[in-house]
């Protein structure tokens, strides 16, 4: 990396872990440490809310995934606002009014203690697992492409974010949310702007984009309706709703986010900025991968864009194998890049014959790019690389956006990449950290352990509980990239528990004569559904968008059965 | 704890309104750029 890259992503780390740090005077008692004294204006929260989703695997993987597949992920955002709009009617009025540190508080006041645990610790397995991943996916691909040692990787994204979440509290957490969202919009802004002015001269923008809707880049909406496929617009929409309701109404580290607004209205207008502004950001980012499949099309691509896969094929015994594919594979490169040039200059007789040409070598290079990914499987026992298994560390997709990046951009602008990747792993982490770390301090620590102690008290046991789960989200950082496909496993579990756990707050909402028990035992009930519905040969192909709304309905209808043979609780 | 009554709306109708029929005109226009582009 050029010495210019190095001063600017090292001067964004110490800018951020600086200004994180200034902001430690609101965090002298729990409340400005957990809610910033409920005193953020509408737009911080906001952009913390898309930060805190907006994690350093959306960014690398997502541009990788259109690069690969085109436009079609954009319709997994397709219920977001609509889920927004519900939880502004619904769950926000009731968290902000009740005046709850966390999501799962609400469940007490509402069923019973052991609802309230039972939602409590759910959220923290899940998070302290995700976490990890969010902290390995980009230091294992920075370490691969940089050739950097991956622990200090790790640490160089996890120990900022952990000393400025443990000092500064949410009010840090937030104001450096919004610092962090303008690095990675500034980032996909210059790299948008950059693969548009690297099209060939005699190639537009709209010709160019006719070129990657011949490739099948540019397919934004599928209306079939077919469970087995993951996106469409249908489980977008559907699927799509019941996983952001779950996500934004259930999930600590989005409550807790706007719970620190300044009024209700200011909440529901940060949740509401989301609803305006996240899928115009997911079209940005899918852009950068459809350009950056442009970019590909007139300029070689390497046949694996992961060096450290290549380099292992390249050292064995099979190398003679592998060099034979590389020259079919520039071979079928040099026919799509002149079918791509007959498509953006020539006339309408040419073009159809130029598209069939494109099309067979596009084929082509996808068979032979299929080749190397065997031939890597078969070097590594089968266990290094498997595109199927979609573990984010190791997939080829994952590493197109850093390699363009490292290899087309000039130097200042491959900084500005790196420090937006380092801002959107942070921004994800920072947040987790300070929801966990209420989590444990206000339903376990505070509630079960020792209900009666000092501000003070609480406060360090905070920062305490916060610097705790940084360390262990680093750790299981490490251990999730020798984990390999296992990761996959993890963060699939994470995703069943969304729909039970909004299915308990729908049931505590929608149905006044429901019991603690019966939410307690439809909880469990729905999440062991779930699980069975996920692994089970039958429907593990169903996609996992069908998850949430499988879950919710069965927490409704255990609880409201089991809550009509239960005694309601008597007021006191 | 039984809970509240629903809470007043203060005024946030019109902007719920605004993002679904932005919403829904983003989804049209998504849809048109993917059939122009396709075709």
């Amino acid at each position: 990396m050029h010495l210019l890259d190095w001063f600017v992503v090292v001067g964004y780390l110490l800018w951020i872990v600086i200004d994180g740090l200034r902001r430690t005077k609101g965090a002298t008692e729990v409340e400005g440490y957990f809610l910033a004294h409920r005193s953020l204006p509408w737009w911080a929260v906001g952009l913390s809310v898309m930060a805190t989703q907006l994690s350093a695997i959306t960014l690398v993987g997502t541009t990788g995934q259109a690069y690969a597949d085109g436009m079609r992920f954009i319709q997994f955002y397709f219920g977001l606002p609509i889920a927004m709009v519900i939880l502004s009617m619904t769950l926000v009025p009731f968290f902000y009014r009740s005046g709850v540190y966390t999501a799962y508080e609400y469940l007490e006041r509402r069923f019973d203690v052991k609802t309230r645990t039972l939602a409590s610790v759910l959220f923290l397995m899940g998070r302290s697992m995700s976490t990890g991943a969010i902290i390995s996916a980009p230091a294992v691909i920075l370490s691969i492409i940089f050739h950097w040692n991956l622990t200090l990787t790790i640490l160089a994204i996890g120990v900022p974010t952990i000393v400025y979440t443990m000092f500064g509290g949410v009010q840090a957490v937030t104001w450096t949310d919004v610092k962090q969202m303008g690095v990675v919009i500034g980032g996909l802004i210059c790299a948008v702007v950059a693969l548009i002015v690297g099209l060939p001269h005699d190639v537009s923008v709209y010709r160019a984009l006719h070129i990657a809707g011949t490739a099948g880049r540019m397919n934004t909406i599928d209306f079939h309706f077919d469970p087995n496929q993951t996106y469409t617009f249908w489980s977008g929409i559907l699927g799509g709703l019941f996983l952001h309701l779950s996500y934004f109404g259930c999930d600590q580290s989005q409550v807790q986010r706007y719970l620190t607004a300044k009024s209700l209205n200011q909440a529901r207008s940060s949740l509401l900025m989301s609803a305006f502004v996240k899928v115009p950001l997911q079209v940005l980012v899918l852009m950068v991968g459809v350009f950056m499949f442009l970019f590909y099309v007139f300029n070689p691509p390497p046949m694996l864009f992961n060096a450290q896969h290549r380099d292992e094929v390249a050292r064995s015994a099979r190398a003679g194998e592998f060099h034979a594919l590389e020259t079919d594979f520039q071979r079928a490169f040099d026919a799509r890049r002149s079918a791509a040039a007959a498509l953006a200059s020539g006339s309408e007789g040419d073009r159809a014959a130029a598209q069939d040409a494109f099309r067979q070598a596009s084929g082509d290079m996808r068979t032979i790019r299929a080749k190397a990914s065997a031939l890597v499987g078969d070097i590594s026992g089968g266990q290094g690389y498997n595109e199927s298994t979609g573990d984010t560390p190791k997939n080829d997709v994952n590493y197109v956006f850093p390699t363009f990046v490292t290899t087309s951009l000039p130097p200042g602008l491959v900084g500005l990449i790196i420090a937006a990747i380092f801002a959107a792993a942070m921004s994800a982490t920072a947040g987790e950290l300070s929801a966990t770390s209420s989590a444990t301090v206000m339903d376990i620590y505070r509630r079960l352990i020792r209900p009666e102690a000092p501000d003070a008290h609480y406060l360090a046991v905070s920062r305490l509980a916060t610097a705790f789960w940084g360390l262990v989200a680093c750790v299981v950082a490490h251990v999730a990239v020798q984990l390999g496909s296992l990761i996959e496993v993890v963060n699939r579990i994470g995703s069943i528990f969304y729909g039970s756990l909004l299915g308990v707050f729908v049931l505590a909402l929608t149905f006044r004569r429901a019991t603690g028990t019966g939410a307690f035992v439809g909880l469990l009930t729905g999440i062991v559904a779930v699980v069975i519905f996920a692994f089970s040969p039958a429907t593990r192909s169903v996609s996992y968008l069908w998850h949430n709304p499988i879950g919710v309905g069965v927490v409704l209808v255990v609880g409201i059965v089991v809550s009509l043979f239960t005694a309601p609780r008597t007021a006191p | 704890m039984d809970l509240p009554d629903a809470p007043p709306e203060q005024g946030m109708t019109r902007t719920y309104v605004l993002v679904i029929v932005c919403h829904a005109a983003v989804i049209t226009l998504l849809w048109l750029f993917g059939r122009i582009f396709s075709h």
